[in-house]
């Protein structure tokens, strides 16, 4: 079927450099009426600097913007919102210190005759999307004392409500978990059936597989081709391929080929912990253990505890043998225990701060570390940049300045050079491009080989399923099952986190 | 289980560390101070009060943007000189002191819109643009009056202290300030100076236009420092271009022990009339507990110190134990 609607947005080769980078060098596109489009590429490809400029949030440097044929120039974002035109940003556009409701209806606050506030009716337009795509969260909640994932439904709730003709979804999903997904898709196809036109930018090429007409290809800053899945079918080596500029052999190198080792690096003994009760396990040598359940059952409560961000009320925690206490992250650092948050502006970086000084961070943690040369760290940093491949202009760029997915990779980089014993890792692949994730994972089992123990909590079943050893279900706080060897499948999973709701409300 | 709620909820609110302190100076000053709650003393406190407490609301409006205004003391200043020269020969001719009373709102007004468009159009980062816009209109109060003089006709400075039992003018002209403010608060405008200043960039990709919201924000704020400009220059009675110089700090500690976040975004106006009203009884404190002359600017820095402690370490307590929760 050839879609035949008019055509909502079309763009001519738009350009766009930040001082010496190239950010989008041909940015042309087009899309029609009720179409949803998949907007793929690497991490720094230029896919959320030619949303921002759709949007007018950035001006480009070059080219032309076409609205139902006719020519705009966006100055700033309330022009493009008059045009219908709405964006879920990859850096949320939330207030902190505002409620749910409150943000959800932030610039088209509904008002009495008198032009007050109507709080009455902006609270129940909340609720009718917030009932739909996250239901249960509380519409008084303060924005700021929301988990990641909470965050991001939020984000998405907004742009919903607001409406429009053409919808701009920037990795709206990187943070959420399968039920949470297919909410919004099927909220997505519904407005799809009334004619909005969506842009869905994703690095999980399943979810783009099953929810987008076609996709659109950005490569260094350039569209490289477009895929037709009626006329070209779902082909995901071709698109992997359009990606990553290489022939794609469509293996999967997901070997679990590491020797078990009986060797106890971490133990835990009935821990508990605000809302986590009698948590018990052994993390293994060089064992990747993942931490499953559905969202919200304590999973980033475990890590953060296991950090030191979290206190103990009860039970005793060994690393290698040794009973320790964390009273500040500092003291699990100094015995190799580092988390990667999952709320990497808040808790993971210096946004404002170079890459360089970002990854260096990491060491002063450890004391008798201050006296090293900076030229040595250099070289460090260096290393750690080039295993990650990631894309920036120098060491000294700033953080907020990389590319959300390149932020993420720094995240997770700087404990690299440290050789962690055991390395907590909260989402790390959020954001992450395909080829990035897969050298991501190798750089994690090649740590693992090398003995690190890793406990890994992902939002997207399928890394978890990939990559562990043994899965444990959390539900309410507690390990309610554990998976091992061959009962690690994406059905288990998805069974065992549902079964423990089922268990614990008979 | 309602009341418990309830009280937890209040419990939970910024301003509410400043309703303890606020408690605990008011006990205090009455177990120094004969006939506290006396209606007269009660008035005249609350006539000395009014100068801090209606330019605290006015430095909290422009902190809540996410601005700072360094200059509401000069400000206050030429605001009095202003009305002190223009009425000087008013006496009792009471059409005579529009004039004064037109010049100094066209000036308040204009020194809001300057600091306003320093911070909001050109981005200016606030604390030094209204450092210096703060010895601009220092230096403009100066110029008008050298040293200190002029007048203010005395039908003006009696009608402001007016007062009917507990109702008194002083009052009448806070309850009206703060109800401009929550008529402010109720419409989106005051929304928007909440979300500036909490995150200004997510606000701007949300469609609000943040330069406006900034610029509004050192407006009123302004408008409510004339307020307070007003109230010192009757009871002067008489034009001193120094006379406002110490409210700038003394209106930003108001604030910061009211609850409201220095960062902007967070806290009520309300938390500012309280913190105001604590920052005046310490002064008072001091004086009835006769405290040698030499150990009371010690002493009434020790209590505010105290005071901003209580006030921010509940504060970070409190968001903290939410984030967790
Ligand atoms: N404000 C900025 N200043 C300097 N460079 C920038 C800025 N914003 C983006 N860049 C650079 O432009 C390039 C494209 O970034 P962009 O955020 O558009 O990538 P992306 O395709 O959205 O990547 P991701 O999948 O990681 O989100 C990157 O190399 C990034 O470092
Ligand atoms: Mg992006």
């Amino acid at each position: 079927m050839e879609n035949n609607g008019s055509v909502i947005l079309e763009t001519k080769s738009i350009k766009k450099s930040f001082g010496g980078v190239k950010a989008l060098v041909d940015g042309s596109f087009s899309c029609r009426q009720g179409e949803i489009v998949g907007l793929l590429g690497a991490n720094g490809s230029g896919k959320t600097t030619f949303s921002k400029i759709i949007m007018g949030l950035l001006h480009s440097d070059a080219g032309e913007i076409y609205i139902e044929g006719q020519p705009v120039h966006f100055r700033s974002p309330m022009d493009a919102m008059r045009q219908g035109i709405v964006m879920v940003h990859q850096q949320l556009s939330l207030i902190p210190d505002l409620t749910v409701w409150e943000n959800i209806n932030l610039g088209h606050e509904p008002r009495t005759k008198i032009g007050a506030l109507d709080d009455e009716t902006a609270r129940r337009k909340a609720a009718e999307v917030i009932n739909r795509l996250a239901p249960g969260l509380s519409l008084d909640r303060v924005v700021k004392t929301l988990l990641p994932s909470e965050q991001q439904l939020v984000e998405i709730a907004k742009a919903l409500s607001k409406g429009g003709k053409l919808l701009i979804l920037d990795e709206p999903t990187a943070a959420l978990e399968q039920t949470q997904v297919n909410r919004l898709f099927e909220i997505m196809r519904e407005l799809k059936s009334q004619g909005t036109t969506i842009i869905f930018i994703s690095h999980r090429l399943g979810e783009v597989l099953e929810i987008c007409d076609y996709v659109v290809v950005f490569r260094n800053g350039a569209n490289v081709g477009t895929v037709r899945f009626e006329k070209d079918g779902r082909d995901e080596n071709r698109i992997v391929s359009l990606i990553t500029g290489k022939e794609e052999s469509g293996q999967q190198n997901g070997a679990k080929d590491r020797i078990r080792s009986e060797e106890a690096r971490l133990e835990a003994r009935h821990l508990s912990a605000g809302m986590l009760k009698e948590i018990s396990f052994t993390a293994h040598r060089g064992e990747i253990i993942g931490i499953g359940g559905l969202q919200g059952q304590g999973q980033e409560d475990l890590l953060l505890m296991l950090a030191g961000m979290i206190h103990l009320e009860k039970g005793e925690l060994r690393v290698n043998g040794k009973p320790v206490k964390f009273h500040h992250p500092a003291d699990a650092i100094r015995h190799g225990v580092v988390l990667v948050p999952g709320d990497r502006q808040k808790e993971g970086l210096f946004l404002n701060h170079s890459l360089f000084m970002n990854v260096i961070y990491a060491r002063f943690g450890l004391r008798g570390d201050w006296l090293i040369p900076f030229k040595r760290l250099r070289e460090e940093v260096k290393q750690v940049v080039s295993t990650l491949s990631i894309r920036t202009e120098s060491l000294e760029t700033e953080m907020q300045n990389l590319s959300g997915g390149n932020q993420q990779k720094v995240v997770v980089g700087k404990w690299l050079p440290l050789k962690p014993q055991v390395l907590l890792l909260s989402d790390p692949a959020k954001g992450v491009d395909v080829q990035a994730k897969r050298e991501l994972y190798d750089l994690i089992r090649d740590l693992a080989r090398r003995g690190t123990s890793v406990i890994l909590y992902a939002s997207d079943n399928e890394e978890l399923v990939s990559h562990c050893d043994r899965i444990f279900v959390l539900y309410e706080g507690q390990i309610v099952e554990e998976l091992a060897g061959a009962e690690i499948t994406e059905d288990n999973l998805v069974a065992a986190s549902l079964r423990a709701t089922v268990k614990q409300s008979a | 289980m309602n009341i418990v709620n309830q009280l937890k909820n209040i419990s939970r609110k910024p301003e509410f560390p400043s309703v303890i302190i606020l408690i605990t100076v008011i006990a205090l000053n009455a177990a120094l101070q004969k006939n506290f709650f006396a209606v007269n003393v009660i008035n005249v406190n609350l006539l000395t009060f009014t100068p801090l407490i209606l330019i605290s609301i006015g430095q909290a409006v422009i902190i809540l943007g996410g601005g700072l205004d360094l200059s509401v003391g000069t400000q206050v200043s030429l605001i009095n000189v202003i009305m002190a020269v223009l009425m000087k020969d008013a006496g009792d001719n009471h059409a005579a002191v529009i004039p004064g009373f037109l010049a100094a709102m066209i000036a308040a007004l204009g020194m809001g819109f300057v600091n306003g468009f320093t911070a909001g159009y050109l981005n200016l980062p606030p604390m030094i643009a209204t450092f210096a816009t703060s010895a601009i209109w220092y230096g403009l109060a100066l110029l008008i009056l050298p040293s200190p003089g002029g007048a203010i006709p005395t039908w003006l400075v009696k009608g402001f202290s007016w007062k009917y039992s507990l109702i008194s003018m002083p009052l009448i002209v806070i309850v009206l300030a703060y109800l401009l403010w929550v008529f402010v608060r109720r419409r989106p405008l005051g929304r928007y100076i909440y979300a500036v200043g909490s995150n200004e960039a997510a606000a701007y990709a949300n469609g609000v236009n943040t330069r406006r919201v900034k610029l509004y924000s050192y407006i009123l704020g302004s408008f409510f420092v004339m307020l307070g400009g007003f109230a010192i220059t009757f009871q002067a009675a008489s034009g001193d271009a120094r006379l406002g110089l110490s409210y700038t700090l003394t209106s930003i500690a108001a604030v910061v022990v009211g609850g409201i976040a220095l960062k902007g975004g967070s806290g009520n106006v309300i938390g500012a009339v309280f913190g105001a009203i604590i920052l005046n009884m310490v002064i008072n404190l001091i004086y009835f507990a006769n405290i040698p002359s030499e150990y009371q600017e010690f002493t009434k820095g020790a209590i505010i110190i105290l005071a901003l402690a209580l006030a921010v370490v509940y504060r970070r307590r409190e968001s903290k134990s939410l984030a967790i929760s």
